[in-house]
């Protein structure tokens, strides 16, 4: 029992770097990235892939960090022209288009195979094996995670953010080239999303193309919404809360033959509460005309 | 300090500017007036590149800035407001004007986590500047509150100072006395002298005549994207071009 609640603290810790990535990305900058998964799985097919061909866990993980970087970079160039729910949908199409990476680029990711073997992280001679180890190594990097966002946000760069998300065309008047900006915040979204999914590869030890897909997202967007309120710290909160309540689904007395519909009803539960959330949350969120009145 | 050449702009098969012609050198204060739909405000996002005009120059301090974008426009010394006041709502009254600053060290990545002293004596240092603006205003009670909480009127006040914050050397307001009440339109009034006298320049769209009459030096009029009358506000009121494109013959 107490090794499943390990498990369950581990997962979380998993899904809150990706988690504080898209609220800082949504929830502070105002950029509805819809295929955030994406850069979760890139991050942990490019930290499995360096780490089976006997690349060491601290390497990879800074070189699946800087690759993860670098394409958020190269794909916000065209994305980020784009505005409000058009660059959702890019970057849900991007998201797309990495998973049937994933799958059809057989040569390098072995496809719907995936990968199986992926060493546990291990860092100057010393594996991480047990579930406590992973849980305090795993805690430590979220919690420098956690303050180096928290840090942002409540800098004059997390005011500037907010600033956009406000207003851009505002924020143009007042001298700031937004476009750079959220480049910025969309790589510091995407190095966390990326995080999450070297933690989540070197966890599980094995992934395939159907780790990454939009229930992915689903569940991260469930999360930012449920804790939007609160920021960064709402976004912690609200991993706990909602991983919690996926795995405790488990635990409820269902006949036998029921079972096998838990996934999709969960699943149709998170869509659900999503759409509820965000119509009751009509303020910050809906309110987005942003347009030239003309004169 | 401005010139609009020839500037055109059209939206699909409609021409929101045709061949504007206007030159603010020689007067500190210069109206622009003009019926609804005559391309005031979208000269006004013309000079600021938040529109690119399909042909024409606009020349600041000599040199030409129709095709830059808006924060480089800005960041050279041009400083607006927007007709329906934009504010940052959730922002509180002094980060609003604590933003619009140029090159901000606390807004570079690498300066956050390595100059984080030094960030700080910037901001607080802007912070008193940004004090006296939110004073002169009449807004320093509410300094710490969101900027969604204001009212229309204050917004707009909100606004200005935010433009001040900049120390732009001109300074473009879209109907600053619109929906204001008697009281704060001196108040607008008086700011606006003040920083005149201070060698600041404005252009300035109003359709209250009398604002025009106390401040402008100079006054353009457009109608259907081109200017059709220019001079001093008393000889403008009363020329029978203007008087026709408002009331019609």
């Amino acid at each position: 029992m107490i090794n499943y609640l390990l498990h369950i603290v581990i997962i979380s810790e998993i899904i809150i770097p990706f988690a504080i990535g898209l609220q800082l990305e949504i929830g502070d900058t105002g950029l509805y990235n819809f295929g955030h998964v994406a850069f979760f799985g890139i991050g942990a097919y490019s930290s499995a892939l360096l780490t089976i061909n006997g690349i060491p866990f601290i390497i990879s993980l800074f070189i699946s960090l800087a690759v993860s970087g670098i394409i958020a970079w190269f794909v916000g160039f065209p994305i980020l022209r784009l505005r409000g729910d058009y660059f959702g949908l890019a970057m849900l199409g991007f998201a797309e288009i990495m998973r049937k990476f994933f799958l059809n680029e057989a040569w390098l990711t072995h496809g719907p195979m995936g990968i199986p073997g992926i060493p546990h992280p291990s860092f100057f001679g010393f594996t991480i094996h047990t579930l406590y180890q992973f849980a305090v190594f795993y805690g430590t990097l979220v919690l420098i995670a956690y303050f180096t966002v928290h840090h942002i946000v409540h800098s004059p760069l997390g005011r500037v953010f907010h600033a956009i998300r406000d207003d851009e065309y505002s924020a143009n008047a007042v001298g700031k080239d937004t476009f750079r900006l959220r480049r910025v915040s969309l790589v510091m979204g995407t190095l966390l999303a990326a995080l999450g999914g070297i933690l989540w590869a070197h966890y599980i030890t094995f992934i395939s193309p159907s780790d990454f897909t939009l229930n992915e997202t689903i569940l991260v967007l469930l999360i930012v919404v449920l804790g939007s309120r609160w920021g960064t710290t709402g976004a912690v909160l609200a991993t706990f809360f909602v991983i919690g309540f996926q795995e405790g689904l488990r635990f409820l007395p269902l006949p036998e033959s029921f079972g096998r519909l838990v996934a999709p009803i969960q699943q149709m539960l998170f869509g659900l509460i999503l759409i509820i959330i965000v119509l009751k949350r009509t303020g910050k969120w809906a309110r987005k005309g942003n347009q030239f009145a003309q004169g | 300090m401005l010139r609009v050449d020839n500037i055109s702009k059209h939206f699909g098969g409609v021409w929101a500017l045709k061949n504007c012609c206007l030159n603010i050198d020689n007067w500190p204060i210069v109206g622009l007036i003009g019926p609804n739909g005559s391309g005031k405000t979208t000269l006004f996002h013309v000079i600021t590149g938040f529109y690119t005009p399909e042909s024409g120059k606009v020349l600041f301090k000599g040199k030409e800035i129709q095709s830059l974008p808006t924060h480089r426009i800005v960041q050279k010394g041009i400083g607006r407001t927007f007709q329906l006041s934009r504010v940052f709502e959730t922002l509180s009254l002094l980060d609003n004007l604590l933003i619009a600053r140029k090159d901000i060290l606390g807004e570079k990545v690498a300066s956050l986590f390595t100059r984080w002293e030094k960030i700080q004596e910037d901001e607080s240092q802007a912070r008193s500047r940004a004090l006296s603006y939110l004073n002169l205003m009449g807004l320093e009670t509410k300094a710490d509150e969101p900027a969604g909480n204001l009212s229309y009127g204050q917004r707009k006040l909100l606004e200005l100072a935010r433009t001040l914050m900049l120390d732009p050397s001109l300074i473009l307001l879209d109907e600053p006395a619109a929906g204001i009440n008697p009281t704060l339109i001196k108040k607008i009034l008086s700011v606006i002298q003040s920083l005149k006298r201070k060698g600041k320049r404005f252009l300035i769209i109003e359709h209250n005549m009398d604002v025009i009459i106390q401040l402008c030096d100079w006054v353009y009029v457009l109608d259907a994207g081109a200017v059709i009358a220019s001079g001093p506000p008393d000889a403008i009121r009363t020329d029978p071009v203007v008087l026709e494109a408002y009331f019609g013959k």
